[in-house]
């Protein structure tokens, strides 16, 4: 970039564990970087995930894992980027140590035992803490502290917390030069000019009434890509939990292993069965074994929904009103239930006041982290590696905006292989960072130099819409009664397995509830933006769910974590992705190929398979 | 459902009715700024009533479920429609440490909280917000200063290498109690808890509190070599450090994680004592 007056930083939407990492690498690649998030990075979402961290050390190792990695997605996510990311797995472990986290050896660890490890029972959260002390050392000291600590790095970055994205600003190329963020303690809503935006603003399961994921409005920063053109990709995949507690309104979830330790996840065989669980006999309970399936909790979620729904006239009350199953742990080692699974025991009599050591628990499926989202690019070199140096890695269809984590479509296909996730996300984000830096050297002039008219234009838009919002006085339904309904819809026709007349009718219904959430007031909740705010946050759920329908609807075989009914594999047809982006209506419509501008060169993208293992086999040298 | 003859063992146990007293407060327009930093001065609180609900508790019932439940339906137990009562809330299982807040005076997540057991007496059971932070809404509070204590006393990367499993059995070996406790540190939720619950946090007074001090210690511990830990030692010695601390052990007593917040606290003076007397008798460790 050359002699600009001002020279706006990269924006980095989310504190998660993504948000965190792009934001770390930036800075220390000597990016002025802006990172803004609706909660403190401690109290991010990645909190929640419970999974172990993929660590993998050897190159038999190596080769292992990107195989049983690209089959558990069948066959979908990008071989290049696998094996990037499977590389890469030790050396970021390391570069956590340094930061503070630390891993052990589980005795007990998922499919490929030797590369999973963890910290303590909570990785996640202990990943997400590193990095945000990380990236503290490298915000400027507040000036009262005039203190000599010791710090390293360049103090590149500024972090507002408490600020929600509104908007994207996009000059007269459609090319993303800055956000409309708005304060959700104050609802102050202003611009920010960015060299490069990347939205790391996590998973798409908001819109289901039963999440793992607590109460964060998980997706709306995906819809402000949709809305400004950006394509997803395969957002059919949904990872449902099938051991989230009952008993709380949205939830903690047990560790997935109980159950290849022996943990016994059952319905009683009459469905309208009254007895307290404890006291119906082991011959009246219908086991759900794992295993046989490749992907057997997504399969045990699949059960329990599909026998709820299925017996909708004769089944017995559940604690939540929803599918519920129960969980015996008498035939786990007794010394994991002391060791690695105590939490998991301490939590639940924590949350329900039951002790889960006298009768079995009760569980229900609940959505836990989608597989699709923004779809974003990679680019490969010539010996089918991942292009060391590129503007592309990450980039979304839309030019100068890139999406890293749960946001972002890459890695894992149409499922994820246990434990992969943590390390893909970080792996990902170094990649997103290094690429915007890119990108930044790239461009012609910073958006700091664009006309500040542009950016009052969209600031002006996002306040019009608050204002709007506060001025409804609408007769639709009240945002709460709104919600559950969305969650019901979506739920049911999303969570088992799917058919087609299924999914058709729960797009009518949206179409109803979507008129109704346009004239829903916002709650009369003091200060007034709360309520702006969350009846926004409605209206891109709304249109989270309409995608996620539209891509379910028109995949048209079961693969990975997408079931539908009497429609198995097909490869002949179906080893592509499914795309979607908004079209004239506002509403998403499906692809099957799109054009999207990538700096210097505008490409072709079709639906096209990427490669499989066997075809990619014959490129490595 | 249908109508049937359910034993009286499953079904949930009978719900009874509970009173809540929640506190709100509101937001004073003058008293956030606008802009880069949130300043929000607290005068806020000073125009506050309690607000007496009345919701159904089974057991299983937290005091997030009840502050969704008045959400739901803000209406007091008088009869009388109230606007939505601001809260917050974010993993609703005890990881985020996002929902925080004053039940009947002590510190509490709102999300892993039975409200059951602690609704004994005939007087409501008040709900609070935090008391050492300024007020935003209601039950929500900023705790920004949390945030930009742990700025304060952040320390450099240990030196470390590539985890390898070979590591790990050595580890085993190798964990003394204070190695365990270090462990233990990192579940620190940054809730806030401890601070409110602190008789030397708050107001004009530097001291950062416990959560902040506890986790200096654990990188401490676990410090890849003694000058490293050292210079951990001396960052905890500066204003509002480990020598503001009473050991009054509220700080312990209120977190939820029940974490060894004294014996971590104590462990950490105890490193900086040395060093005062050594820098006093000019002795050179």
């Amino acid at each position: 970039m050359n002699d600009s007056r001002r020279l706006a930083p990269v924006v980095v939407v989310g504190a998660g564990i993504a948000g965190l990492m792009t934001t770390l690498t930036l800075a220390d690649a000597g990016v002025p970087t802006l990172l803004l998030s609706r909660v403190p990075g401690r109290r991010s979402a990645s909190v929640v995930d419970r999974s172990g961290f993929r660590c993998v050390r050897s190159h038999d190792d190596a080769d292992r894992v990107v195989d049983a990695t690209l089959r558990a997605g069948g066959l979908l996510a990008g071989r290049a980027p696998v094996v990037g990311f499977v590389h890469e797995t030790a050396r970021l472990a390391g570069e956590l140590e340094r930061w503070g986290v630390r891993f052990r050896v589980e005795p007990e660890g998922s499919e490929v035992a030797d590369s999973v490890i963890f910290a303590g029972n909570r990785t996640a959260q202990q990943v997400l803490y590193s990095l945000d002390d990380e990236v503290r050392r490298r915000e400027p000291l507040p000036a009262a502290d005039a203190r000599g600590v010791t710090v390293g790095g360049e103090r590149l970055v500024r972090r507002l917390e408490g600020w929600t994205l509104r908007d994207l600003v996009r000059d007269e190329d459609g090319r993303v030069v800055g956000v409309v963020a708005e304060e959700l303690a104050t609802g102050v809503t202003r611009s920010f000019a960015a060299d490069g935006v990347c939205l790391a603003t996590g998973g798409m399961t908001g819109p289901f009434g039963r999440t793992t994921s607590g109460a964060y409005a998980a997706g709306t920063g995906s819809v402000s890509a949709a809305r400004a053109g950006a394509v997803f990709a395969n957002a059919e995949f949904v990872r449902f939990h099938p051991l989230a507690i009952a008993g709380t309104n949205r939830g903690a979830a047990l560790d997935e292993r109980l159950v290849a330790h022996g943990a016994r996840l059952w319905l009683p065989k009459d469905p309208a069965e009254r007895r307290a669980p404890a006291d119906v006999p082991e011959s009246e309970r219908d086991v759900l074994a794992p295993g046989g399936d490749k992907d057997s909790l997504g399969a045990m979620s699949r059960a329990v929904i599909d026998r709820y729904f299925a017996e909708d006239a004769a089944r017995a009350p559940s604690i939540l009103g929803g599918p519920e199953a129960f969980l015996d742990v008498g035939g786990v080692d007794a010394r994991l239930l002391r060791g690695a699974f105590r939490e998991d025991l301490d939590v639940y009599a924590l949350l329900t006041g039951d002790d889960p050591r006298l009768g079995p628990m009760r569980v229900f499926p609940a959505a836990d982290v989608t597989l699709g989202g923004l779809w974003v690019d990679h680019e490969t070199a010539s010996d089918g590696a991942l292009a060391p140096a590129s503007v592309r890695h990450h980039a979304t269809s839309v030019l100068g905006l890139y999406a890293a984590g749960e946001a972002a479509h890459q890695y894992h296909g149409a499922a994820d292989l246990p434990d992969n996730r943590l390390a893909a996300s970080l792996f990902g984000a170094t990649l997103a960072a290094r690429s915007l830096v890119h990108y930044r050297q790239s461009l012609a002039r910073s958006a700091g130099d664009l006309e500040p008219s542009l950016f009052a234009a969209a600031e002006g838009r996002s306040k019009e819409k608050t204002a709007a919002l506060l001025r409804r006085e609408g007769d639709g339904s009240s945002l709460s009664n709104a919600t559950d309904e969305l969650g019901r819809i979506f739920f049911r026709a999303l969570a088992g397995t799917r058919d087609d007349d299924a999914l058709d009718l729960a797009l009518e219904r949206l179409n109803e509830l979507e008129y109704d959430v346009a004239r829903t007031p916002p709650p009369t909740g003091a200060p007034p933006h709360f309520g702006a705010a969350a009846v926004r946050d409605l209206e891109d759920h709304v249109f989270l769910a309409r995608t996620m329908l539209m891509h379910a609807r028109s995949r048209d075989e079961s693969r990975g974590l997408h079931a539908k009914r009497d429609r198995p594999r097909d490869d002949a047809r179906w080893l592509r992705n499914t795309f979607s982006r908004q079209g004239g209506d506002g509403r998403p419509e499906i692809l099957e190929r799109f054009e999207y501008p990538s700096p210097g060169a505008r490409l072709d993208l079709t639906g096209s398979a990427r490669r499989s293992p066997t075809d990619a086999e014959a490129d490595d040298p | 459902m249908t109508a049937g003859s359910p034993s009286k063992k499953s079904e949930p146990a009978p719900a009874r009715r509970v009173r809540l007293a929640v506190k709100r407060s509101t937001p004073n327009p003058r008293a956030v700024s606008s802009g880069d930093s949130v300043a929000v001065r607290g005068d806020a609180a000073t125009r506050s009533r309690f607000d007496v609900f009345e919701v159904e508790v089974r057991r299983h019932t937290t005091i997030a479920d009840a502050l969704a439940a008045i959400s739901r339906e803000p209406v007091l137990a008088s009869g009388e429609r109230v606007p939505e009562v601001a809260w917050e809330t974010g993993c609703l299982q005890g990881l985020c440490g996002a929902c925080t807040i004053r039940v009947d005076g002590v510190a509490r997540l709102a999300c892993t909280t039975l409200l059951s057991p602690l609704a004994t007496k005939k007087t409501p059971l008040r709900l609070e917000p935090l008391a050492t932070f300024p007020v935003i809404a209601d039950l929500i509070v900023d705790r920004a200063r949390l945030f930009r204590n742990f700025a304060r006393m952040e320390t450099e990367p240990d030196a470390g290498s590539a985890f390898v499993a070979s590591e790990d059995d050595s580890r085993r070996r190798d964990r003394t109690p204070a190695i365990a406790r270090a462990e233990l540190l990192a579940r620190c939720t940054g809730c806030a808890a401890c601070l409110d619950a602190c008789p030397e946090y708050g107001g004009d007074r530097a001291f950062v509190g416990a959560a902040v001090l506890a986790r200096l210690e654990r990188r401490k511990t676990l410090a890849s070599s003694a000058e490293q830990a050292k210079r951990r030692v001396v960052l905890a010695m500066g204003d509002g450090g480990i020598h503001d601390c009473a050991k009054s052990g509220n700080c312990e007593a209120v977190c939820p994680e029940g974490l060894p917040l004294l014996d971590a606290l104590r462990a950490l003076a105890q490193d900086a004592n040395r060093e005062l007397l050594d820098a006093l008798t000019g002795k050179d460790r």
